[in-house]
Formats: structure tokens, C-alpha cells, sequence
């Protein structure tokens, strides 16, 4: 998508029509608009938004906001008094319109939208609110225009709502807009994930799970159809409901924690914000020793986490069905030198005295394995159990690698949950001392908030336990229903229909796990490259030197480069101008994308920037190298821009991008104040207001510098 | 004598290994491209879709007919 032109009707304080042209030159597709504060920088970012979605940040609801206000109000400026009484003037005809135009170009393809709304009442206040009007016309190769019939659909195929706040955004709401804590916690991902070319990848996979599940329901139904297979098949439809049915309970857990955890961390921003400097003095160790343990439950987290997967994927491996059982494995070093030739049986007598078998399992007396394990001496012949034993240690020597390895690794990760537990409860103990020395300045809204805190802490704490042994139960249920479909694979059955079916789960699983693959792939080697650039950028612009890393949730960390440590209050201006550098990154490498039409992915979501005031927390240093990376990483750049934030030695690094470049002009009333105010431009000084307010000349005009 | 459930039993092992090595099998190049065809395919249909009016069941059983497809050409 590339902006050609713009073009208000009684917007705002824009009076009558005005227009603004947007280069598209490739060498030069910067447009400069230069406003002083309260002139309309904001106004006019927010006219484009409202023609496309109809929706604006300031006013969205409202329509009776949106038009100009100069002619809702206009009993201010156009008056006589005939008769001692106060007569009002209608304004023009032309005043009962409010429009934008936004004519744009996406995929070769020339579109003219428009949004319109009439006024019922011109007098007082009070307008009603009245319905706007939304056209959108497409442009044919032979230049004439035809209407597209569902408009806004069509908009939102070219630039989803959603996705509009990256590329069409005031540089003082960047920070809302990368704060992946907003929202469901899922949306800023996705958005991202969209902007990078995910979305038909992801709808492919969701499609992909429709038809699998609807197919399993087929496939069941038929095995348990069939008299060979149908107390499996009955067993596969229960497990099937019971999949669903967690797979709901796992979703509402989420949702539950993902706001509990919000309270919380809004509960602990709030305990910052009070109390007095003793107070704040402790809260912020106890926001230290608060951090320290909920980062090291998260390291614990991630240690239950290796030693559930090294139980699920390299333990079943290895050992199998036996691990199901619960069965410990092997250890070989257990049996050193207890097995010389010949002497089995006091090898088996050992096992018995011991109550342990050879695979760890308890020999309680006069239990069913006890029995077993001596009947071998009494009845087995010494060469069966000396091939048996044989057999049991091949297997051990076969697996000893991975299992040794296994062995190890779960030891470790045994030894570090230990630790990390220790760690905790100390973390802990330290908090509780200092929540109490808190309680005890008397401040009854901290101690309030203290308790509210905990009991949200601990309801984090359950509902994460909860998530935990549901995904674990969730995998379980998914492994006795791969070992229900392998039993039924076994039995030959005559029915293509259902092999049919079985053939059909086997590619969508496969499609599935490829797809995903790919996505991992290049969702890494996107993070990279974004991070890479960003990371040049606060590399080269910086004040500090600082390392830049995009974490799986793109969010931008910045560590302090020497220590590796959190750069924690970094500065706005810093933060500031890693989030631009990580909008403008993302949006560059989508733009790689643009021509992918052969590959797995949709083409990259390509829209113009339109930053209105860029530079908000920035200082002069800071400001410059903004200009000097966001034409670098941009496609087409329209920037909005403060007089008072413009240097002429900006010119050096900005002005050989730009292809268009305008200056608002503010029409003073009669007997306002004038500021003198001019803008510099290479040399030239430009007036930036007059007091020729008349009908003519009302609220902002746009004038072109050529 | 019957086979003791408590001991190992290496046949068993030995299948729970082979069904383990084909969960971790890898593809061969040429089944990789025609699964990369069929996703391909697939992510065509979701474009179309997208970009037209259609509806849902409709896509879904466009996938279910080219996976169908697939599963035949495969024999």
C-alpha cells in the first residue's frame, strides 16, 4: 500500500477543502509536514484513520466530534448585532459537509476512498450526530472507477484495522502500542506475527485442525462400527471428548491466569506509587527480592518443564511402556560385580532380600511379584534366567548411551530444582520480612494492598499448578489415544473407507508438523534480523552501549553491553527510539516479503509510516538519527512534524528523501495573539501564522514548499 | 514357562524403539517437496478465501478434497 493523496472537507479546523500530496518517488518518499503545536499534525493522522476505519484515537464514538469545529461553533465568529439583539450568520452551504479523501495504490492497483457525514442541524452546539457515508472505488487499467460493493471488508484485506496502529501511529502512543502486557497478551504477537506474513500460515493450520478433528469423529465412528475394532474404536470417541474437553478447561485456565497475573503486576505498580520515602525505600527491596523470586520460580518453571519433556520424548524413548508403568530404569552400576558365572541364584536371593528387583520395582513379601521373582528359583531351570538376565543387560548395554545421558541429565535437573527451590523459599522468607516492616509504617491502603497482592500472587501460583497438571494430563490423553490407534492399526481390518481415514490423519499430521516447522524457522530468522538491526541502530545512535534483543514475544529488551545486565530505566528518549527502531525493522523486513507469492507465507503487510510527532522524549541527538534510519527502513514515510522539534541541520541527514514538503499556516482571530513564529527551511523562512482570519482563511490552511 | 511381565523383555523394547525411530523419522527430500506442494496448495486456498467472499465450509472442503488428492496420488 502506497499513499497518493489526501484531500478534507471542513475537518476538523481544517475550514473548506485542503489537500496533501505523499510522494511515492523511490529515491525520495519522504513527505515532511511541518505544524506548530495545536495546529492539526494529530488532526490529520487521524482524518486518514477515520476514512479508512472510521475510527480515530480521540474521537471514535462521537460523530458530532468529529467534524469542523470552528463551523459547530461557528456563533463564535460570525455575528451582528442588529437592534440590540445578536443575529447569527449561516455559514456557507459548503460547511454542512464534512469529507476525507484518501486515494492510495495497493498491489498496482489505484483506490479512491471516501467517508462523508452531513450535518442535520448547523445551529448551537449540539449537532447531531448524522451517518457517515463510506465509498470505495477501484480504478480499472482504462482509468475509469468502479465501486466496490462491501468497502470496508476490502480495507481491511489491504490494511487490517488491527494492524494499523504499526504503520499509522502518534510517536507518543508508540509505547502502548509494542506493550505485549496490553490486551490478551496474545494480540501484539499476532499483530506482529501478521505484519511479518504469518496470517495465512496460521489460518492454514487452524484449518488444517478443523478438518483433522472432523475427520477423527469419521474415523472413529467407523472403527467403532466394526465388530473388531469396537470396544477400541468406543474407547477412542470417549478419549476424543475428554481431549476436547481439556482442551477447553486448559483455554479458561489461561485466560484466568493471563488476568490474574495483570492485577497482580497493576497491584504492585500501585504499591510503588505510594507511601513515603522510608516506605519506598522498602518497596523497592521488596520489589528487588520480589523480582529475584519470581524470576527464579520461572527458572524453576523451566527446570520442571526440561524434566517433564526429558520424561515424555527422551525417557519414553528409551524405555518406553516401562516408563508408562512407572517402571525406574536400569542402572547398570547397581549390578557391578554382583553377577559373577554361576551363581544366579544367590543373585535372585539378593533381589529378595533386598525387596528390590532388578528394575528398581519393590519385592514386597507376599505380593504377586515377590512370588514370582522366587518361584524363579524353584522353578526355572538356571539357563532360562542366566538368557533371561542376558537378554534384560543387552538391552541395558544397548540403551546404556541414552540412558546414562538420560540418567545424567535428570539428575542435574533434579539437582537445580533443589537448589532453585532453596533459593525460593529464601527469596520468600525475605519478603515476608520486609511486607511486614511495610504493614508496620500503619499505612492502612499499603497493607491493604499488600494483602490483595498476595492472595493475587497465590492465585497466580495455583492456576499456573493447574495449567502444569493439565498439560501433563493433556499429553497423557493424547499418548493413551496414539497407543488405542497403534493397537488398532495392528488389526487388520477390510474397510478402505477407514483406511482411507487413517491415511487422511497421517498427511494432515505431517502437513501440520511441516507448516509449523517452517514457521518456527522463519519466525527465528525474522527475530534475528530484527534484532540485528536494532541492535546496529542502538548500536550506532545510542548515547549508551547498550545490546538490543527481541525476546519469542518480540518484545525489545536492552541490556547494559559490559555487565549484561537489564538497562532498567534506560531513559524515554533510548526506549523511545529502540521501539521506532523495532517498528521500522519489522516492517523492512516484512517488506522482503513483498514479492513472495511461491512461498508458504503471505506476502509481508506493506503500508506507508505516518508517524505524527516522532520525536516525543527525544533529545536533539536522538532526533537526528530517527530521521536518519526511518527513511532507510521504510517504503514510504510521512512524517508530521513539530517546528519546535526541527533544526535546520536536520536538512543533512533528512532532506535528500524528501519528495513532498509542507507547512501549516494558523489563522489567527482578529485580536489573538501572534507569536512571530517562522519556520526555517533551507534559508528560507516561512510565516507560520497570520491574522487574516476570515471566511476565507478560517482555523489551518496547507501550504506546499516547493 | 510363561514370560515374567516384571522383567524386560527385549522384543518388546526393540518395538517400542523402531515405532520411537519412525515418530523421529525425517522426511525424504522428495516427500518434503511434495508436502511443501501441498501446504503451498493449501495456503493458496486460504488466500482465495481471503480474499473472496466464500465461505468457511466451503474452504474446508476444498482442503479436505486436495488432501484427498494427495492421498490418491500417493496411492
Amino acid at each position: 500500500m502506497n499513499l497518493i493523496k489526501l484531500k478534507t472537507t471542513n475537518w476538523r479546523n481544517f475550514y473548506g477543502e485542503h489537500e496533501l500530496d505523499f510522494s511515492n518517488k523511490e529515491d525520495k518518499h519522504v513527505t515532511l509536514i511541518h505544524g506548530q503545536n495545536g495546529t492539526g499534525k494529530t488532526t490529520m493522522l487521524n482524518a486518514i484513520k477515520w476514512c479508512l476505519y472510521r475510527t480515530t484515537p480521540d474521537f471514535d464514538k462521537e460523530l458530532k466530534d468529529v467534524p469542523n469545529v470552528e463551523i459547530a461553533h461557528w456563533d463564535t465568529w460570525d455575528s451582528k448585532v442588529e437592534n440590540g439583539k445578536t443575529i447569527k450568520t449561516k455559514p456557507s452551504d459548503s460547511g454542512s459537509i464534512f469529507k476525507v479523501e484518501l486515494r492510495f495504490e495497493h498491489e498496482g492497483i489505484e483506490y479512491r476512498a471516501t467517508r462523508e457525514a452531513h450535518q442535520k442541524d448547523m445551529r448551537g452546539k449540539a449537532i447531531a450526530p448524522g451517518k457517515d457515508e463510506f465509498s470505495l472505488f477501484q480504478k480499472s487499467p482504462l482509468g475509469d472507477s468502479k465501486l466496490i460493493s462491501e468497502p470496508q471488508s476490502a480495507i481491511s484485506r489491504i490494511l487490517p484495522q488491527e494492524l494499523s496502529d504499526y504503520f499509522l501511529f502518534s510517536g507518543e502512543t508508540v509505547g502502548k502500542i509494542l506493550d505485549s502486557s496490553l490486551g490478551d497478551g496474545n494480540g501484539y504477537k499476532n499483530a506482529v506475527r501478521d505484519i511479518l506474513g504469518f496470517t495465512l500460515s496460521d489460518a492454514a493450520l487452524k484449518d488444517l485442525d478443523t478438518v483433522l478433528q472432523k475427520n477423527t469423529r469419521k474415523k472413529n465412528a467407523l472403527i467403532a462400527a466394526d465388530n473388531l475394532t469396537k470396544a477400541s474404536g468406543n474407547k477412542l470417541i470417549t478419549l476424543n471428548e475428554d481431549l476436547t474437553f481439556i482442551v477447553d478447561q486448559l483455554a479458561d485456565l489461561n485466560k484466568d491466569y493471563r488476568v490474574a497475573d495483570k492485577s497482580y503486576e497493576d497491584i504492585k505498580k500501585e504499591i510503588e506509587e505510594t507511601g513515603h520515602e522510608q516506605e519506598q525505600l522498602l518497596g523497592s527491596q521488596l520489589r528487588k527480592k520480589e523480582k529475584d523470586r519470581d524470576d527464579e520460580i520461572v527458572r524453576r518453571q523451566g527446570f520442571i518443564n526440561e524434566k517433564i519433556e526429558l520424561i515424555e520424548k527422551y525417557g519414553f524413548a528409551i524405555f518406553g511402556a516401562f516408563l508408562k508403568k512407572e517402571v525406574q530404569p536400569l542402572k547398570l552400576a547397581k549390578f557391578d560385580g554382583k553377577l559373577p558365572a554361576g551363581v544366579i541364584d544367590t543373585f535372585i536371593e539378593d533381589l529378595l532380600k533386598k525387596h528390590k528387583c532388578i528394575c528398581d520395582r519393590e519385592l514386597a513379601a507376599k505380593t504377586n511379584e515377590y512370588n514370582s521373582v522366587k518361584a524363579l528359583l524353584d522353578t526355572a531351570n538356571t539357563s532360562v534366567i542366566d538368557d533371561r538376565l542376558t537378554k534384560a543387560f543387552t538391552a541395558t548395554n544397548l540403551f546404556s548411551g541414552r540412558a546414562n545421558k538420560f540418567i545424567s541429565n535428570l539428575d542435574r535437573v533434579s539437582n537445580q530444582l533443589e537448589t532453585s527451590d532453596r533459593l525460593i523459599s529464601s527469596y520468600s522468607n525475605a519478603v515476608d520480612d520486609l511486607e511486614k516492616k511495610l504493614k508496620g509504617f500503619g499505612n492502612k491502603d499499603v497493607a491493604t494492598l499488600l494483602a490483595n497482592k498476595r492472595t493475587l500472587k497465590n492465585s497466580c501460583e495455583i492456576l499456573k499448578e493447574k495449567i502444569v497438571s493439565k498439560k501433563i494430563i493433556l499429553k497423557r490423553t493424547r499418548a493413551d489415544i496414539a497407543l488405542i490407534e497403534k493397537d488398532i492399526e495392528k488389526i487388520k481390518v477390510n474397510n478402505p473407507e477407514l483406511e482411507m481415514r487413517i491415511s487422511f490423519e497421517r498427511v494432515i499430521k505431517i502437513a501440520q508438523k511441516r507448516l509449523t516447522i517452517n514457521q518456527e524457522k522463519y519466525e527465528k530468522s525474522a527475530r534475528k534480523t530484527i534484532t540485528k538491526t536494532v541492535h546496529t541502530n542502538m548500536m550506532d545512535y545510542s548515547h549508551n552501549d547498550y545490546t538490543a534483543n527481541v525476546d519469542e514475544n518480540f518484545n525489545v529488551n536492552l541490556t547494559v553491553t559490559d555487565t549484561d545486565t537489564i538497562a532498567a530505566g534506560a531513559g524515554q528518549g533510548t526506549e523511545m527510539l529502540s521501539k521506532l527502531s523495532f517498528i521500522t525493522s519489522l516492517i523492512s523486513h516484512s517488506k522482503l516479503r513483498k514479492n513472495a507469492e511461491s512461498s508458504w507465507a503471505a506476502p509481508g503487510t506493506i503500508a506507508p509510516f505516518v508517524i505524527d510527532a516522532p520525536f516525543s522524549e527525544m533529545d536533539e541527538d536522538y532526533q537526528k538519527s530517527t530521521l536518519k534510519f526511518l527513511p532507510a527502513q521504510s517504503h514510504q514515510l510521512i512524517i508530521f512534524l513539530s517546528n519546535g522539534q526541527w533544526r535546520e541541520h536536520y536538512e543533512d541527514v533528512i532532506g535528500d528523501f524528501i519528495g513532498k514538503r509542507y507547512y501549516y499556516k494558523n489563522h489567527i482571530k482578529p485580536g489573538g495573539n501572534l507569536t512571530q513564529s517562522k519556520l526555517p527551511v533551507k534559508g528560507i523562512e516561512y510565516e507560520v501564522e497570520s491574522d487574516d482570519w476570515d471566511k476565507a482563511h478560517l482555523g489551518t490552511s496547507i501550504v506546499e514548499i516547493k | 514357562m510363561s514370560e515374567d511381565k516384571n522383567l524386560i523383555n527385549l522384543d518388546e523394547l526393540s518395538t517400542i524403539m523402531r515405532s520411537a525411530e519412525e515418530n523421529f523419522e525425517e522426511l525424504s527430500a522428495q516427500r518434503m517437496d511434495d508436502y511443501d506442494n501441498l501446504i503451498k496448495r493449501i495456503i493458496l486456498i486460504e488466500k482465495v478465501h481471503k480474499y473472496g467472499s466464500s465461505g468457511f465450509e466451503k474452504k474446508i472442503k476444498e482442503i479436505e478434497d486436495l488432501i484427498e488428492a494427495f492421498i490418491k496420488k500417493e496411492g
